[in-house]
């Protein structure tokens, strides 16, 4: 009974920990609000974003804003509605692993369900932060290339403005662009929607934990995005898990007959030991596999004036140009 | 030879010792030692298995047929013996192979956990 209850409570405290290891100093994990841009709790600003989208149109070539109608008609695609939509600004805390130290990129690749390779390219400007720039490719073409203006608060970094190109064989075909703006919480102005989000609510420690607790199980159990529903780790190498686990029964079994036998032969100590050999080709094969087929981030790199490599100007790589001196280095 | 409760000790323990090494070969410091066993295993799997497998299947025709023991005395040298050779097989037939073959692995799995049931019957019958 004694060991029931001290394992429980051990049970208890992990799961605590668990759901308090992600807290951020200045933005409370626990609370379900966002946080405001005052972390003192005396918030006087809060940031909304306001996206609007732009179609190339096929007859003038020129990009046009996409008014969403003033009523819904049946038929009209959901996205065109919600095309020009206000929500939460977006605000990362000020140490997050994708932030860069100075000038240079990243990138990180992997496979979605339908066998596409998807490879996402980071540019980040000379003094470091959050990335500025971000190119999509699928299967070695471009196909969005996105530009950030970041704001440094005390909090961390507001994101001020993102526009995202569109881009199909070269060809600017769309953009969205996102503006924030402040909101004063005491002047009340602004779309209904944000109201709720204009001051933190109260939160005693009992609903901090709770909160902590139903945020943790939550996010490790909530289904996650359709294209990354499956670990590539797990159905890339099912052929190789398959070798190990047979080669793992093989030595298991012939554990079991050694220990049975009433006399132990040299000919079933040296199946044995070539299951032990059978068992490392197996491991071997499984962790090639599976590093083989991990989200793969390459080293950071780059040089001092920006991301891309020399034959054009790097500013413009920065703010999200497709021209090929940008995007070419990274074409795979 | 040990009693087999103190045999069985001795098995537990090469058990957890090789749980030890496979998570020490997953580690980044076992890629070095990946890496230069990589191109050993294999031949060191062929020969270990092939010797053995020939061993355990000439041990079950002279248990069942030369000593006339019948299938019960040939049954577990002769799984014994299959299973090896699976394991033999399982690099081949373009040697020196480095990727093991799935079918020959799970048919050396099923004779050695069929291998383990049969001892565990024989020495239950033993005990009787």
């Amino acid at each position: 009974m004694r060991h029931r209850i001290a394992i429980a409570s051990l049970a208890a405290v992990t799961l605590l920990v668990g759901a308090c290891e992600e807290r951020d100093g200045a933005a409370n994990r626990l609370a379900t609000e966002p946080a405001g841009a005052d972390s003192g709790g005396a918030e006087s600003v809060h940031y909304l974003a306001r996206g609007t989208a732009a179609v190339l149109d096929p007859r003038t070539h020129l990009l046009r804003n996409v008014a969403p109608p003033s009523s819904a008609p049946s038929g009209v695609s959901a996205s065109i509605v919600a095309a020009t939509t206000t929500t939460d600004a977006m605000q990362l805390p000020s140490a997050l692993p994708g932030f860069g130290p100075g000038a240079g990129y990243a990138g990180a690749t992997f496979d979605d369900s339908a066998a596409h390779h998807h490879t996402l390219i980071l540019l980040y400007s000379s003094t470091g932060g959050p990335p500025v720039a971000m190119q999509h490719y699928i299967d070695g073409e471009l196909t969005s290339v996105s530009a950030y203006s970041w704001q440094r608060l005390s909090t961390g970094w507001l994101r001020t403005r993102s526009l995202l190109r569109a881009v199909k064989g070269g060809t600017l075909y769309g953009t969205y662009t996102m503006n924030t703006y402040p909101v004063q919480s005491s002047g009340g102005s602004g779309p209904a929607q944000p109201v709720r989000l204009e001051r933190v609510p109260p939160v005693g420690p009992f609903e901090r934990v709770v909160g902590g607790v139903a945020y943790a199980l939550a996010f490790a159990l909530a289904p996650q995005d359709a294209s990354a529903q499956y670990s590539p780790a797990f159905s890339a190498c099912r052929q190789q898990w398959l070798k190990y686990a047979a080669a793992a029964a093989v030595t298991v079994g012939y554990g079991a007959v050694i220990v049975d036998a009433p006399v132990l032969t040299p000919l079933v100590a040296m199946q044995f030991a070539g299951s032990l050999a059978l068992l490392a080709v197996a491991e071997d094969s499984l962790l090639d596999c599976v590093l083989a087929n991990q989200p793969t981030r390459t080293a950071f790199g780059g040089g001092s004036g920006g991301g891309a490599t020399g034959g054009g100007s790097s500013s413009d790589c920065l703010e999200g140009s497709y021209a090929a001196h940008c995007t070419t280095p990274f074409t795979l | 030879m040990p009693r087999s409760p103190d045999r069985r000790w001795v098995a537990l323990w090469l058990l957890l010792f090789v749980v030890l090494a496979s998570f020490v070969l997953a580690t980044p410091w076992g890629e070095p030692a990946r890496r230069t066993m990589r191109p050993w295993l294999p031949r060191v799997v062929v020969i270990v298995a092939t010797i053995s497998g020939i061993g355990q299947l000439v041990t079950s025709l002279v248990a069942g047929v030369v000593r006339r023991g019948g299938w019960r005395a040939a049954q577990l040298p002769l799984l014994l013996g299959i299973s090896a050779l699976f394991m033999a097989l399982a690099f081949f037939p373009t040697p020196p192979a480095t990727v093991p073959r799935t079918p020959a692995i799970v048919g050396a799995a099923l004779c050695a956990l069929a291998a383990a049931v049969l001892q565990r019957r024989a020495r239950k019958r033993a005990e009787l």
